[in-house]
C-alpha cells in the first residue's frame, strides 16, 4: 500500500511563444507508508511539478496521482491529513507569522494553542510576532514546516524544508523529520541537500529529465549505483598493483591508493594475495559509496 | 463557513484596508469640520438675493408648466400633463426641490445629504474596486495562495469564500463610511445651517441611497475580484477596470455605438444611484439597474471560478 502513487505522470508546460517544455515524463512512483522517503534530482527534473500535481495545484497532461488513497478530484477529503510545503512557503507578507498560522489553522479549526506548539517545535515561538515579509529565507522554512505541522498531518510532503537554513537549523530539521518518522509519519523530502537525504532517508527515488531512473531503500540504491570496491593502501603501490592485476583482479590506483573492484567479501583473498608476493597491506577497507556519487552517476552528472 | 470567516478577518486586518479607512476616517472628519464652519445661518446673504432667486424659480415653474425638461429629482414624466389644472402646483412642488437659493445660500441643508451620498458613491466604487481587486491580486502576488489551496485544494470554495469576503468588507466598509459621514455632516446642518425637510421620508430615502451605493462598492469589489483572480494581479485588475471604463465605455462605445448605452456599466450605475431615468437609460427603474449590474457581477465572478478551476498554481 502506497502513502503517494504516482501512475505515467506526464506534464508539458506550453510557452507563450510557442513550443513545450516537459517537466514530468511518465514518472511511476510507490511512496509507502511510514519513514522518509527521499525525492531527488537535478534542477528542473521535475520534483517540484510532481509534488504540485500531487497536491493537486498542477493538473498533469497525463498520467495520475493518488494521496492517502485519494485520487487528485477528491483530495480535498484527505487534505487534513497531509502537511506540505511547497518550494519557499508563502504567507501574507504584512501579517506576522503567528497570525497568519492562526489564520490557516482557522480553516480546520485549529485552534491558538497548536500554534504555539509548533511555533515552539521549529523555534519560532519568540520571533511570532515578527512580519513575514521580515524573516529570512531560513526562518520563512521553519514557518512553512510548522503551517505543515499544524494539521498533526500523517504524511508530509516537504519541498526543500532545508534551503536557507543554517548548519545548525539543517540539523535541527532533519532531527526533526527524523522523529517525525519515528512517529508513525511518512515524510515526502524532496531536496538537493544528498548528504542530508542519505541521512535521513529510509528509501529514495532519483528523477533526471522527469522520469524515474532509481527508486528503493537507500542501500539498494547505493548499491546499483556503481559496482562494489575495495581500498587497499600499501607502501609499495605499484608493487601490489602489479600483483593484484596479475591475480586477476580488475585494480587502479587513485592519488596514494589502489581501488579494486570487488565485493568486501574479497577482503581475505586480496589480503592473502598481497601477502604471499610479502606486500603487507596498511589498510584495507570496503569503498563507501556516497548518494552523492551515484547521483551523479546516474544523472549524468546533473545534467 | 470557517473559511468565509478567515477570508473576512483577514479582509479586515490588511493594510490597504486599514489604511483606506482611516483616510477615508480623516476625510470625512475634514469634511463635518469644512462644512460646520462654512455653512452660515445668517440671512444676511439670503435676502438681498431673495428676490433674484424667485424670479429664477418662477421662470422653472413657468417652463415646467409649458412642458419643458428640467433636471427634477422625479421624472417629469410622473407630472399632470400640459395644460391640466394640477400641473402648475404640481411645477411649484418640483421647484421647490430644487433649492434654487443655495447659490446664495450658505447654509448646509440636510437635504443636500442626498447629493453628497451620490456624488460619494462614485468614490466608494473606486476604493471597493481597490480593495476587492487587492484581497485577491496581492495574494497571487505573493503566492500565499499556492499555500491556501494546499489548505483548501477546492478552488470554487476558496473563490467564493474570497470574493464574499470582498463583497462583505466592501459594502460594510463603505456603509459605515457613509454611516460616519452623515453623522460628520448632520450637525452643520442641525446648528450652523437648515433641517427642513428632513422629514421620515427623507432619511427613508436617503437610507435606501445609502444601501444602493454600498451595493455599488460591493458590486464594483465583486467585478475587480474577479477580474483581479483572471489576471492575477491587482495592477492587472486596476488598468483594465479603468482603460475598460474610460476607453471601451466613455469613448468607444459609448461615443460611437449609442444602442449598447442601455448596457453600459457606468450609465447603469447613474441610474442605479441618481435614479436619474432619462440617463441614456430610458425607463429603467433604480432596481432593473442594479439587477443588471448585479448580472454581470455575477458573470464575472463565474469565469473567474471556471478559469482559476482550469489553470494550474505555479
Amino acid at each position: 500500500m502506497a502513502v503517494i502513487e504516482v501512475e505515467a505522470l506526464h506534464k508539458e508546460f506550453r510557452r507563450l511563444r510557442g513550443g513545450r517544455t516537459i517537466a514530468v515524463d511518465g514518472l511511476d512512483l510507490a511512496v509507502p507508508y511510514g519513514g522518509v522517503f527521499g525525492f531527488l534530482g537535478p534542477n528542473g527534473a521535475g520534483k517540484t511539478t510532481t509534488i504540485r500535481c500531487a497536491l493537486g495545484l498542477v493538473k498533469p497532461t497525463a498520467g495520475r496521482t493518488r494521496v492517502l488513497d485519494a485520487e487528485a478530484n477528491r483530495l480535498h477529503t484527505v487534505i487534513d491529513r497531509i502537511g506540505s510545503i511547497v518550494e519557499t512557503p508563502t504567507f501574507f507578507p504584512t501579517f506576522s507569522g503567528r497570525r497568519n498560522l492562526r489564520l490557516l489553522g482557522r480553516v480546520d479549526g485549529i485552534g491558538a494553542a497548536a500554534v504555539e506548539q509548533v511555533l515552539e517545535r521549529v523555534g519560532l515561538a519568540e520571533r511570532g510576532d515578527d512580519i513575514f515579509k521580515n524573516y529570512s529565507l531560513g526562518m520563512k522554512q521553519r514557518l512553512g514546516i510548522a503551517a505543515a505541522l499544524l494539521r498533526e498531518p500523517e504524511l508530509l510532503i516537504l519541498d526543500e524544508p532545508a534551503n536557507g537554513l543554517d548548519p545548525a537549523g539543517i540539523k535541527e530539521v532533519r532531527q526533526l523529520l527524523r522523529s517525525l518518522a519515528d512517529e508513525g509519519r511518512t515524510v515526502f523530502l524532496s531536496s538537493h541537500l544528498l548528504g542530508e537525504v542519505q541521512q535521513i532517508c529510509d528509501r529514495v527515488a532519483i528523477l533526471a529529465r522527469g522520469k524515474c531512473i532509481a527508486q528503493g531503500e537507500v542501500a539498494d540504491v547505493l548499491s546499483r549505483g556503481q559496482a562494489a570496491r575495495m581500498v587497499v593502501k600499501v607502501e609499495n603501490i605499484d608493487g601490489a598493483l602489479q600483483v593484484l592485476t596479475g591475480a586477476g583482479f580488475d585494480a587502479n590506483v587513485e592519488r596514494d591508493e589502489i581501488l579494486v573492484t570487488a565485493p568486501a567479501s574479497d577482503g581475505a583473498r586480496i589480503s592473502r594475495t598481497l601477502a604471499l608476493k610479502r606486500i603487507y597491506v596498511a589498510e584495507l577497507r570496503p569503498m563507501e559509496v556516497s548518494l552523492e556519487d551515484v547521483f551523479l552517476q546516474l544523472t549524468e552528472g546533473g545534467s | 463557513m470557517r473559511l468565509v470567516g478567515v477570508e473576512l478577518r483577514r479582509a479586515f486586518a490588511r493594510r490597504l484596508t486599514k489604511l483606506v479607512i482611516v483616510v477615508s476616517i480623516a476625510g470625512i472628519v475634514a469634511a463635518g469640520l469644512a462644512v460646520y464652519f462654512h455653512s452660515n445661518r445668517t440671512t444676511a446673504e439670503i435676502s438681498p438675493a431673495a428676490p433674484k432667486i424667485e424670479d429664477v424659480k418662477n421662470r422653472a415653474i413657468q417652463d415646467c408648466v409649458n412642458g419643458g425638461s428640467l433636471d427634477f429629482p422625479t421624472p417629469p414624466t410622473a407630472l399632470p400633463p400640459v395644460g391640466s389644472a394640477q400641473r402648475a402646483g404640481a411645477c411649484q412642488n418640483l421647484v421647490d426641490q430644487l433649492q434654487f437659493n443655495q447659490a446664495v445660500d450658505k447654509r448646509f441643508h440636510v437635504t443636500q445629504l442626498a447629493d453628497v451620498l451620490q456624488h460619494v458613491s462614485a468614490f466608494a466604487a473606486i476604493i471597493a474596486w481597490l480593495l476587492g481587486s487587492s484581497l485577491v491580486g496581492a495574494e497571487w502576488r505573493s503566492g500565499s495562495m499556492a499555500t491556501l489551496l494546499t489548505w483548501e485544494p477546492r478552488r470554487i470554495r476558496v473563490t467564493m469564500a474570497k470574493a464574499f469576503a470582498a463583497v462583505v468588507a466592501a459594502f460594510l466598509i463603505v456603509m459605515v463610511l457613509q454611516g460616519l459621514l452623515v453623522g460628520a455632516l448632520y450637525p452643520a446642518a442641525r446648528f450652523r445651517g437648515s433641517t427642513a425637510g428632513a422629514t421620515n421620508e427623507f432619511w427613508r430615502s436617503l437610507s435606501y441611497l445609502g444601501l444602493r451605493s454600498g451595493g455599488l462598492a460591493a458590486g464594483a469589489a465583486l467585478i475587480a475580484f474577479s477580474v483581479a483572480s483572471i489576471g492575477r494581479s491587482t495592477a492587472a485588475a486596476l488598468g483594465a477596470g479603468f482603460g475598460y471604463l474610460a476607453l471601451v465605455e466613455g469613448a468607444l462605445l459609448g461615443a460611437l455605438v449609442p444602442s449598447s448605452r442601455p448596457w453600459l456599466i457606468v450609465r447603469n450605475a447613474v441610474v442605479f444611484i441618481t435614479d436619474r431615468r432619462g440617463f441614456d437609460v430610458p425607463g429603467r427603474s433604480p432596481e432593473q439597474a442594479g439587477l443588471l449590474l448585479l448580472g454581470y457581477a455575477l458573470g464575472f465572478l463565474l469565469i473567474a471560478a471556471l478559469v482559476n478551476l482550469r489553470r494550474d498554481v505555479n
